[in-house]
């Protein structure tokens, strides 16, 4: 399929067929890069209002107790504080990482790297980020509604989250036999929920935003499958194909199996919330003082399935595609071959095979047969082996390289340095008897961000100053983006590693005020100074952001392949344009032909240089 | 193509430098920002009532209550439904100062409540008394702070943010009137002894969002106390004046018709405020001197105890002059019951007493508590019986409230009557048979 | 200090912090090794002039090398927590595959009902200690069974079986120092089996009071699972008493108080006699 008849007809190229009707692969990378950035902040903000109610949980706010409502008492209430760690997660998984990793890198790179023109479907790719903004719209307008907005995590768990208000049931008999002649059910038309505030009208926002997520990357996943599949240029075989692009494909395969799950349980939660049914809601009934519940059909823990079952292979989503950017970047920058091409796809499949068959690792003190639970524990036990060949590959790059180090590089050298501790951590998780210590304790939060901020956002970081040359056609400033990386790094070691130590001494996660507890009281000052390196982390990123709008404007002017690299995207020009190459190019050979013997130290994909050259394997 | 990469090497130092920095403003401001003091800050200060007051309440039974979030929603259709609020907005600009400046010279803020104005001695002497003086007070301000306010709010008004998001709500205490109280009857002032204040933090109100605070300790247990009295106290002076000002139309005259017995120096507002607060305390410390002694328990064998029961059955169930007739509230035993008005304009409803869930506690002295004093504010009348008859009747009837539950320990007639054929699924546990 | 794991009381509690330990050593082993080696690369293969990198493609022989090592080491980490889980689950195995699921097998000394609500622990004694059917039990209770919120007290080498049940959202019933935790479901009563070895309180009959066995014996409980905004503050105390006799004594004592038909104080059986963080 090819879209010469596409772009040739670009008469009206006016502000809004280019920014905000485009069907450009590119300009929609673009534009989800730009949204990610705004929910950045926002999800780093609310981090920091996390981070600042644990520093000083009884004493007053500094700076900010005085806008809360002075009923509060110069402090944040409980509720607002399970509300703020729920949108972190929430802002920071579906509105940051997830369109990063998939929706800037996905739609920008992957038809450039595979030398097409445009993604298989331009049209649904559009649309794939026009859905976005309804979620965008509806996840913001929550913080407004009454009650607050969601609070039940991110994980979001009946029956705190989906007990409602009964649509039109006022008294229901009960049973002849059972103790309470009938059940006097609440009737509001708030559908504010009696579990907590934010369980309301919120968590229905939360519910119907991130539907509309699920599908854009549903329809994200269509699309890069298909071309990928479809639309390589003549010679990339698949086994050709970069990394970045083989970690793509993978990782949009995880989406369309995992994601229709995720989407069908966020519409049984919907239903239960907003016309009465059960899915969720356990035989019984629930009892919350006055308020009781009518009894129910089904069962919470079928929530904990449906959502693990998605949200699982979404970690591997979330780490997939940053594993692939770091593999094309490292390779570049070491100015040598990737070590063990062949290995590193199959472990990326690997990865994502058994990522399908761990989920019950969430769950297990939910109270599943253990037996089950060794079972689990079996399969994520294995995953490590893939992340340790993956690792091991990296190192095995570098041995023997050539390394410069760029802002990029930096980036993504940290990203396998973290990514080992995230790891490593991970198999403590993995062993069952001592998860059922480390469950909802800071470890597990520690492990979160030691793989989603240390890994996936270096990883994000790396990528985006690697490829921005090539999206707007400018460099990003080099000596700002080595002291970006430098401070985020220390500072985010500095905030996250303390957190394993909160986790072995049992320090319980979302909790409001842990000194309330004796055996909590000493790490209180782990805490404090974990807030300061977190404020201080938080300031390092408007550097990033700095740069990031510096350069759109001053940057230093950016020739084809300021990067001397090989894959088929830097034949373009910088920005490319509709179309993408004035020739589609044939590919001759994989994409890590460096330290090549002769006056270049590179061979690109797609070359016609004579192969006289000495190249040994 | 420019020349973009450099050696990491050279810019170790300039690294380390920045590092050095940037730990040291760091250190700087670790050492500044250490403030984990829990007390108010000291720009919080009660703030004057905006909610409406309840003064009458309708006369109505609900079926079903309001939901989560609508408590001053709910509150605010009690005037269309028959009752009488105020709303403390309506009272004029100089009266409401001078009320809100002498409640602020006599009670204090939260960073530093008292109780009576250093000048007015005998007041002071009371609340010293009561275990009321600043030192205990602050000391209780911190801990209400901070295990307290998010539920009972600022002011003792039950309005913290999860306030409205559970029911039962929170208590306000800003009527002075509590539930489960055990302090004698008789005079029209209705005051908890400390005792029951101690006794619903430590047990906790089973069946309500009121967590057990027994593992505060005791001392601090007694300075919570003392705090919420403050508050009540603080919150009764606010309501009483609001409400009499507002009722007759603003004349501060009226207002000594609240304190018959007392000969006012002046008529103003302040005055009122130190007399009223004087009566308020000593009508506190005549409840704390006397509370209800329990007559004294027979001892039962086990079949005097099914007899006793039986006789409570007949208490509990019969409208005859000799009977208590509790069912005519509790119908049902308390399984079909609806939901009527409380003082404070909420909905309660008698309670099920099968599921072995007592709110005012389940230690028999607390039943019997309930029920030789009732529970005025939720309109629980007490039991009148002839003081010869008191001990074997109400034991009589507590013993019948306990049983109640448990199948197992009713006479096969009683069983009958309250469960009817089919028992939850089990007959009986072979405990249960004593 | 107070930076590392709390102190175990539990029988199988030694076992799995020797697990933690196994993967502590097995996981520093391995980020020294790639952590070290990525430092080394950073700065020995750092880009110098005239010098090229090598142009490799990778080795078979060193993928099946670091592939087979850590799927044996991590093999090995999962079949050695099988018997700890084992232990904390099931009933003493004698064939290696347990079957005998210790939550509905376990003869108990004690019975406790937990119920975890909206914010609180309540908890549930028998008066005799091993009810006829326990289940039925922990369904209906019995009239002159012991309630206590947020305190658990069992004693030492007793065989607890905690019923443990929610009447709202999920809680989950987490005591560090057992090493143990539990969701509680809505809808279902989840079993937990522990027996702790070592007591931390004796019941002095005279002051009516707890009394601490040694100064840093606090042992508390804490919820596990997001159940509301006061999910923070469900805090509970472990109470492990030095023998059966102390524990029935202070039961009898804890019975008498919630049997009194006098009107005095609420007697102070109720917590230890430090008063924790006022």
């Amino acid at each position: 399929m090819n879209h010469d008849s596409n772009h040739t007809t670009e008469t009206k190229s006016g502000f809004l067929t280019t920014y905000l009707f485009s069907q450009d692969h590119k300009m929609i990378g673009i534009q989800f890069l730009f949204s990610g950035l705004i929910f950045f902040g926002i999800g780093g903000l609310l981090a920091l209002l996390i981070r600042l109610q644990l520093a000083w949980p009884d004493g007053n706010l500094p700076y900010i107790g005085k806008w809360f409502p002075q009923s509060w008492g110069g402090k944040m209430s409980p509720e607002f504080y399970t509300m703020l760690f729920t949108m972190h997660a929430s802002i920071m998984i579906f509105f940051v990482i997830i369109p990063w990793l998939t929706g800037t890198f996905g739609n920008f790179l992957i038809p450039l790297m595979i030398g097409a023109r445009d993604m298989a479907f331009p049209k649904l790719n559009m649309f794939s980020y026009w859905v976005m903004w309804p979620a965008f719209i509806i996840i913001l307008a929550s913080f407004f509604v009454d009650g607050g907005a969601a609070s039940s995590g991110w994980t979001s768990y009946p029956t705190l989250s989906n007990v409602g208000a009964e649509a039109g049931l006022e008294k229901i008999p009960a049973k002849a036999g059972e103790p309470i002649a009938s059940y006097t059910v609440f009737k509001d038309d708030s559908f504010n929920s009696p579990s907590s505030p934010g369980a309301g009208m919120g968590q229905i926002f939360w519910l119907v935003s991130l539907i509309f997520v699920g599908i854009g990357s549903m329809m994200g996943s269509v699309n890069y499958i298909t071309t990928i599949l479809n639309m390589r240029a003549p010679g990339m075989d698949l086994m050709r194909m970069p990394l970045t692009v083989w970690s793509l494909f993978i990782t949009a395969i995880l989406q369309a199996l995992a994601l229709p799950v995720l989407t069908v349980a966020l519409m049984l939660q919907l239903l239960d919330k907003l016309i009465a049914t059960s899915f969720f809601l356990p035989p019984g009934g629930l009892s919350f003082g006055n308020w009781h519940t009518t009894p129910g059909g089904g069962q919470p823990l079928l929530w904990q399935h449906l959502f693990w079952f998605y949200s699982h292979p979404a970690v591997y989503i979330m780490i997939l595609p940053a594993m692939g950017v770091v593999s094309d970047i490292i390779a570049t920058f070491a100015r040598k071959p990737m070590f063990g091409y062949k290995p590193m796809v199959f472990s990326m499949a690997a990865i994502a095979s058994l990522g399908f068959i761990v989920w019950g690792h969430h769950m297990f003190q939910s109270g599943m047969d253990p037996r089950l639970g060794t079972g689990f524990m079996l399969a994520t036990i294995l995953i490590a082996v893939p992340s340790a060949i993956k690792t091991f590959n990296w190192l095995a790059t570098l041995w023997g390289a050539s390394i410069l180090y760029t802002t990029a590089m930096l980036n993504a050298l940290a990203f396998v340095s973290m990514f080992v501790i995230g790891g490593l951590s991970g198999i403590f998780m993995a062993a069952t008897p001592v998860d059922v210590y480390f469950h909802d304790t800071y470890f597990i939060v520690a492990h979160i961000h030691y793989v989603l901020f240390m890994s996936s956002i270096f990883g994000i970081f790396a990528g985006i100053t690697f490829w921005f040359p090539k999206m707007f056609g400018r460099l990003m400033n080099e000596p700002l983006g080595k002291v970006h990386f430098a401070l985020t790094f220390i500072f985010g070691n500095l905030t996250f590693f303390p957190m394993h130590i909160l986790g072995i001494g049992g320090h319980p996660r979302r909790y409001y005020d842990p000194t309330i507890y004796q055996y909590l009281e000493n790490l209180q000052p782990l805490n404090q100074f974990m807030t300061i390196s977190a404020m201080l982390l938080g300031l390092t990123q408007l550097l990033f952001v700095i740069n990031i709008f510096y350069s759109l404007w001053f940057g230093e002017k950016a020739g084809k392949n300021p990067w001397n690299c090989n894959t088929l995207e830097w034949d373009a020009p910088s920005p490319p344009p509709h179309g993408n190459f004035e020739q589609i190019p044939v590919v001759q050979r994989g994409p890590y032909e460096y330290a090549i013997d002769g006056p270049i130290d590179y061979l690109t994909q797609s070359s016609t240089a004579s192969d006289g050259v000495k190249h040994h394997e | 193509m420019a020349k973009c990469s450099s050696s990491l090497i050279p810019a170790l130092p300039k690294l380390i430098g920045f590092v050095t920095l940037t730990l040291a403003v760091c250190v700087f401001m670790t050492l500044g920002c250490s403030n984990n003091n829990d007390a108010y800050p000291d720009d919080v200060v009660y703030p004057f009532r905006a909610d409406l007051i309840v003064d009458e309440v309708p006369k109505l039974t609900h079926d079903r209550l309001p939901g989560p979030g609508q408590l001053d929603k709910a509150i605010g259709q009690i005037k269309e439904l028959g009752g009488k609020t105020f709303s403390p907005k309506d009272l004029p600009e100089n009266l409401r100062t001078e009320l809100d400046t002498e409640l602020q010279l006599t009670f204090g803020s939260p960073y530093k409540p008292s109780v009576g104005i250093s000048t007015h001695t005998e007041t002071i002497a009371l609340a010293k008394s009561l275990k009321l003086d600043d030192e205990t007070l602050a000391a209780g301000s911190k801990l209400y702070r901070r295990n307290c306010l998010h539920c009972h709010g600022l002011a003792g008004d039950g309005r913290g943010p999860t306030g409205p998001w559970v029911n039962p709500h929170p208590r306000d205490f800003r009527q002075g009137k509590f539930k489960f109280i055990s302090s004698n009857p008789g005079g029209n002032k209705i005051k908890p002894r400390r005792e029951d204040i101690l006794r619903s933090l430590k047990a906790g109100v089973e069946g309500t969002s009121m967590p057990a605070f027994g593992l505060l300790g005791e001392q601090a247990l007694e300075q919570l106390t003392s705090y919420v009295l403050h508050l009540s106290l603080r919150g009764e002076v606010e309501f009483e004046t609001t409400r009499t000002l507002l009722k007759k139309k603003n004349s501060v005259t009226e207002l000594f018709e609240l304190l018959p017995d007392e000969e006012p120096a002046k008529e103003t507002v302040q005055e009122f405020v130190k007399l009223y607060l004087k009566d308020l305390l000593k009508a506190y410390q005549k409840a704390d001197a006397k509370g209800i002694e329990p007559a004294s328990y027979p001892n039962f064998s086990d079949a005097e105890m099914l007899e006793s029961v039986k006789r409570g059955y007949h208490l509990f169930s019969s409208s005859a002059s000799d009977a208590f007739g509790c069912v005519s509230c509790h119908q049902d035993f308390g399984r079909q019951t609806l939901y009527q008005y409380d003082d404070w304009g909420t909905l309660v409803r008698p309670s099920n007493l099968t599921l072995s869930v007592y709110r005012g506690g389940r230690r028999p002295v607390d039943l019997y508590w309930r029920i030789k004093r009732g529970i005025p504010p939720s309109k629980m009348p007490a039991v009148t019986v002839p003081a010869n008859e008191e001990s074997q009747k109400i034991w009589d009837l507590v013993n019948f409230i306990e049983a109640l539950p448990f199948p197992g320990l009713l006479p096969d007639d009683v069983r009958s009557k309250v469960y009817g054929q089919a028992i939850r699924g089990v007959a009986v546990l072979p405990e249960n048979k004593k | 200090m107070g930076w590392w794991l709390p102190k175990n009381i539990a029988s199988y509690g030694a076992d799995i912090d020797h697990l933690f330990y196994l993967i502590l050593v097995a996981t520093g082993f391995f980020f020294v090794i790639t952590q070290g080696t990525l430092v080394y690369c950073m700065f020995r293969f750092n880009a110098k002039d005239g010098v090229k990198a090598k142009h490799i493609h990778g080795n078979t022989k060193l993928e099946i090398i670091w592939t087979a090592i850590p799927a044996i080491i991590l093999l090995y980490i999962g079949f050695a927590q099988t018997p700890t889980w084992a232990k904390m689950k099931y009933i003493e195995i004698d064939t290696w595959f347990p079957i005998r699921y210790k939550g509905t097998n376990i003869e108990s000394d004690l019975n406790v009902t937990v119920l975890g609500r909206q914010w609180e622990w309540r908890m549930r004694y028998p008066q005799g200690h091993i009810p006829a059917d326990p289940q039925a039990w922990a369904d209906l209770g019995n009239l002159h069974d012991l309630h206590v919120v947020n305190e658990l007290h069992v004693w030492k080498d007793a065989k607890v079986k905690i019923h443990l049940k929610t009447q709202d959202v999920i809680h989950s019933f987490f005591m560090p120092n057992l090493r143990l935790k539990q969701d509680a479901l809505p809808g279902k009563v989840m079993p937990m089996v522990f027996s702790p070895i070592e007591a931390n309180v004796r019941y002095n009959p005279k002051t009516r009071l707890i009394e601490d066995l040694n100064p840093n014996s606090t042992w508390e409980i804490a919820c596990a699972e997001l159940c509301g905004g006061n999910h923070y503050r469900m805090r509970g105390k472990l109470f492990v008493h030095e023998s059966k006799q102390d524990y029935e004594l202070w039961f009898a004592d804890a019975l008498k108080n919630q049997r009194i038909h006098e009107s005095t104080r609420l007697a102070p059986v109720v917590a230890s006699s430090n008063g924790v963080n006022p």
